[in-house]
């Protein structure tokens, strides 16, 4: 009797269905769970912690570039011909990556509701679809989006202020990636280390206003009368329906590039005066307070949606500060390759050593992986 | 330079949303301890005590930017990584190994109490019973911090003042530090007590 019932009870938490008194007895119930066993000695458990202390996020990159001696200036361009995957054709795909390796991200993010509600999102799905009453997967999967009840004080999350209009946050950390669909169907791929802020529904709203820090692809629905706006910390994008690819990391230059349809670019703190549009195959850079325009490199963008890491005559640091995000590692710069230049082509399928390993057939560089570091070496 | 140790959970959180990494840590090292032995009792596995903490922690530093001034860290970290914990023990393909316990429990405890009140002090008894338990050395980290920040009421009831007089007394303290130390620490000073006078 207690079986089924106890069984029940955990089935309704799961699916979100259980009720206030139900949640009440679990809680109550893991409290006093295995109270009385033993503890782990002190010892092991600051054992722990210092592993746990190594993989936190959001650790200050060391400042220990050392330049050492230039480069000859001979093999300074370098070119990595590797569109095509002979190389790594012929090696296995293991599962388990070897103790010096890193694995590549996978889909990962945090949905964080309005009303207070986090979610870790599964990573055997790629995407949640948004509405004004549920958020479900991609696949037809209903997410639990119910408010587990606590103290109003005692959350640090956000103030709970349920209605439509209230923001919602999806972020995908470091090694992560998650795709979703806005109430209005805008699609949204999110690249590692993004933020997204974004309304549960957009009704009676007269602007579809979002907020981005990091990169995203957008498939805006097209609504002439309800323009889509993004913000991101220094720039804000206003469209009506388009494809489009934004890069807004904090720490870098901000990038718009327009697949299709037209989009007006402009400074966050002056929305009309310094506005410039973009045609389709256009890419705008937002650096040092200044709007300018160029052709884009349509493959170079977008290749992180389509599963690649892809640079072009890139420096080094461009080039592991992109795998520094999917990857999820930092790196230590004992020397640096000021003069080189690197092009390729790698699958985000593949773990660090590979692409590592692709870097350094050229000659110019070396790296020691070390747990979530990369050592840089001549 | 700030002596981290010393600050209260609420400058820490204060410090943590602006990105502060040296708030983060200290947060680490404030109450690893206490999550790595909660998550450890429940799940008595101790790499997947480690990915529960580890998970934990990672997401208070992503989501730092929308943690709430006002809230209580401890009860935020305890309510947080038990509802990974029940979230995980809920699922179907473990939820059979804690059956039976469950099972126990509530034939022993056939109703329960719904009321906020009464969840938010059987949670602050316990995080209160768990610091108490911890070992001298790890205690003192929080002892050092804790009184500190002693609310009005908390200082009244161990003086037994009532609150309006040590609210003046506070104030009075507050006015010659202001002439003595200069308007910054002042402020801070200040900006501190305002939080505490709001919390409650």
């Amino acid at each position: 009797m207690e079986h089924q019932n106890a069984k029940t009870l955990l089935s309704k938490y799961q699916s979100g269905q259980a009720t206030d008194a139900e949640r009440a007895m679990l809680e109550k119930w893991i409290l006093q769970y295995n109270e009385d066993q033993t503890e782990l000695h002190s010892q092991r458990i600051e054992e722990l912690a210092g592993q746990i202390y190594k993989q936190l996020p959001g650790k200050k990159h060391r400042q220990n570039i050392r330049l050492w001696s230039i480069v000859t200036t001979a093999a300074a361009l370098t070119l990595l011909t590797l569109g095509t995957w002979i190389y790594f054709g012929k090696t296995p795909i293991s599962q388990t990556a070897p103790v010096s390796d890193i694995l590549p991200g996978t889909n990962k993010a945090i949905l964080s509701l309005a009303n207070g509600r986090t979610i870790n999102l599964k990573s055997n799905k790629t995407g949640i679809n948004i509405s004004a009453d549920n958020i479900t997967y991609n696949d037809g999967t209903k997410i639990n989006t119910q408010v587990i009840p606590i103290l109003p004080s005692m959350p640090l999350g956000p103030v709970p202020e349920p209605g439509p209009t209230s923001l919602n946050t999806i972020t995908v950390p470091k090694g992560g990636q998650y795709q979703l669909r806005l109430s209005d169907g805008t699609k949204v791929w999110l690249n590692a280390s993004s933020i997204l802020h974004f309304p549960a529904s957009f009704s009676g709203l007269s602007e579809r206003k979002i907020e981005l820090l990091g990169e995203a692809y957008f498939e805006v629905a097209k609504d002439s009368k309800h323009p889509f706006i993004v913000k991101t910390h220094r720039q804000q994008i206003k469209v009506l329906g388009t494809h489009f690819n934004l890069e807004a990391y904090p720490t870098q230059d901000i990038t718009t590039t327009l697949l299709e349809g037209s989009v007006k670019v402009s400074d966050a703190t002056r929305p009309v005066s310094g506005a410039i549009i973009l045609k389709p195959g256009e890419q705008s850079r937002y650096i040092a307070g200044k709007l300018s325009s160029q052709p884009a490199d349509l493959t170079l963008v977008l290749a992180w949606k389509k599963g690649k890491t892809v640079f072009k005559n890139a420096e080094l640091k461009t080039i592991m500060t992109q795998l520094e995000r999917w990857y999820n590692f930092e790196t230590i710069y004992k020397s640096y390759p000021a003069e080189a230049r690197f092009s390729g082509s790698v699958s985000r399928s593949k773990n660090i050593s590979q692409v590592l390993d692709l870097l350094a057939s050229t000659g110019e560089v070396h790296f020691k992986v070390e747990e979530r570091k990369v050592i840089v070496m001549k | 330079m700030l002596n981290y140790t010393t600050l209260p959970d609420k400058e820490l959180i204060t410090l943590l949303k602006r990105s502060d990494h040296l708030a983060y840590t200290e947060i680490f090292k404030r109450y690893h301890y206490l999550m790595i032995i909660f998550a450890y009792k429940k799940l008595k596995d101790e790499d997947a005590a480690k990915d529960f903490v580890q998970d934990l922690f990672t997401s208070l530093w992503l989501k730092r930017e929308f943690l709430l001034e006002t809230g209580n860290l401890s009860a935020y970290l305890y309510v947080s990584l038990r509802n990974k914990l029940l979230d995980h023990f809920s699922h179907q393909k473990v939820a059979d190994k804690y059956i039976d316990a469950l099972a126990d429990f509530l034939s022993k405890h056939p109703t329960t109490n719904t009321d906020y009140l009464v969840r938010e002090k059987q949670l602050s008894d316990y995080i209160q019973k768990q610091i108490q338990a911890l070992p001298a050395k790890m205690r003192q980290v929080f002892e050092l911090s804790r009184h500190h920040h002693l609310s009005y009421k908390e200082i009244a009831k161990e003086l037994s003042l009532s609150e309006k007089t040590v609210n003046s007394q506070m104030v009075n303290a507050l006015n010659r530090l202001r002439t003595k130390l200069g308007l910054f620490l002042w402020i801070l000073v200040a900006s501190f007590t305002l939080v505490n006078i709001l919390s409650w």
